[in-house]
């Protein structure tokens, strides 16, 4: 018995590290990868942005927060003239997600959806989620030097970033809910003069 | 002094915020496998603490005098410490229950070694500690580069801020551990019933361990959690 159950966490072990070492294999960066389109959140039915971006690879969460437009809704939205210059609320997490994590993105989310709407439905802001531990997004960590869960966000004419800035200060207001509201609010607001 | 206290702080905060329950929950049992008395706990928390400032220390050593770049650093730790830390609990439980299955041979003298580390003496506990400290969280990750590692490179404070800021970080897992071993060796006054507890605080550390490998496996590894 005490063999077997012995000879069992050895196999757990075992198959978790099997596991994990495919996963890394699995998840290295691939150098001629075709570029996706950008899927992320501006308002209901918004425009989809150009592709080839290196925004690929938004999240399941964003995907389904983005609630899936119809055909029509679609190719309405492709008329739309896309603005040239744009700010987007990139929020960046990993695999792995904490709770105060998801109430960053939770806080985040609402505070852009509710407080700046007008952006949001003249396509100027946008919300994207991304999982930075995917290969695809994998940049971001460099590209903005985050070393947590952040909230980053970024000035884009033409598909291409004129500055980044990353709100460090959502840690600190996350037992105030109404002061990361504003805090976020306030910065993108900043960001879109 | 003031930057000291702020590294306590600092500290102590990480120490409290919910993403690093589950190791603190580890180390407690951990350090309190030696069984009942204030004596044994204090050491192990002890040591668990400056196992856990060892590392920090080390850490911003690495970022302010070798110059190591922060994302590169904290992405390492965050993707791969928490993976390994599953299957570390894992043996580590395993051991302490003698589940391991196989006769190491000729490598006798490491097992004697490890045994030695996992079952009793300071030297586990601090490794114990070293490695939940390098295993970061998001917010731990936030607190120690977003805030004490700016702090120590504007006070060109190398070692002293970090290992305090370690040092705080192990405390209620100390405070704890004395509590829980204090309580237990006040209920167990005779020698018979020390042994009795000593047994069974061991079996009762081995199975938080193994619960908490596989939550952390589970989490980490697999990401059913």
């Amino acid at each position: 018995m005490k063999k077997s159950l012995g000879y069992a966490l050895l196999a757990f072990v075992g198959i978790s590290l099997a596991f994990a070492f495919f996963q890394e294999h699995r998840s290295e960066p691939q150098t001629t990868q075709e570029p996706q389109p950008r899927q992320a959140i501006q308002a209901d039915s918004a425009p989809q942005a150009p592709a080839g971006d290196k925004s690929q690879g938004t999240t399941k969460q964003a995907q389904t927060a983005a609630a899936k437009p119809s055909k029509q809704a679609k190719l309405a939205a492709a008329k739309q003239p896309i603005p040239k210059g744009i700010v987007i609320a990139r929020y960046c997490h990993g695999h792995a997600r904490c709770s105060n994590c998801m109430k960053i993105e939770q806080y985040s989310r609402e505070a852009i959806e509710t407080g700046l709407r007008k952006y949001l439905d003249s396509g100027r802001l946008r919300f994207e989620v991304v999982d930075v531990e995917e290969p695809a997004n994998r940049h971001y960590i460099q590209d903005y030097a985050l070393y947590t869960k952040s909230l980053v966000l970024i000035s884009e004419t033409d598909g291409k970033e004129l500055r980044h800035k990353v709100l460090n200060d959502v840690w600190n207001h996350l037992s105030d809910k109404g002061a990361f509201m504003a805090y976020v609010k306030s910065e993108t607001e900043g960001f879109l003069k | 002094m003031l930057d000291a206290a702020a590294a306590f702080w600092l500290g102590i905060l990480t120490s409290i915020s919910p993403c690093p329950l589950a190791s603190n929950i580890a180390a407690l049992s951990f350090c309190l496998r030696g069984g009942p008395g204030m004596r044994k706990a204090g050491v192990y928390g002890t040591a668990y603490s400056v196992g856990r400032a060892i590392a920090y220390s080390l850490l911003a050593a690495l970022i302010v005098a070798a110059g190591m770049s922060v994302p590169t650093l904290s992405d390492f730790l965050q993707r791969y410490m928490n993976k390994a830390i599953g299957p570390l609990l894992i043996l580590t439980g395993a051991v302490l229950l003698d589940l391991l299955p196989f006769n190491l041979g000729s490598w006798q003298p490491s097992q004697n070694l490890a045994t030695k580390l996992l079952r009793g003496g300071a030297m586990g506990s601090a490794s114990m500690g070293f490695l939940l400290a390098l295993a970061f969280c998001p917010v731990s990750a936030a607190l120690f580069f977003g805030a004490l590692i700016p702090l120590t490179v504007k006070r060109g404070s190398l070692l002293t801020l970090p290992f305090i800021y370690g040092i705080a970080t192990g405390l209620p897992v100390l405070a704890f551990a004395l509590i829980l071993g204090g309580g237990a060796a006040g209920l167990a006054k005779s020698y018979e019933k020390v042994r009795v507890f000593e047994r069974w605080t061991r079996v009762a550390t081995a199975v938080v361990l193994l619960i908490l490998g596989f939550y952390f496996a589970l989490k980490h590894i697999f990401h059913v959690i």
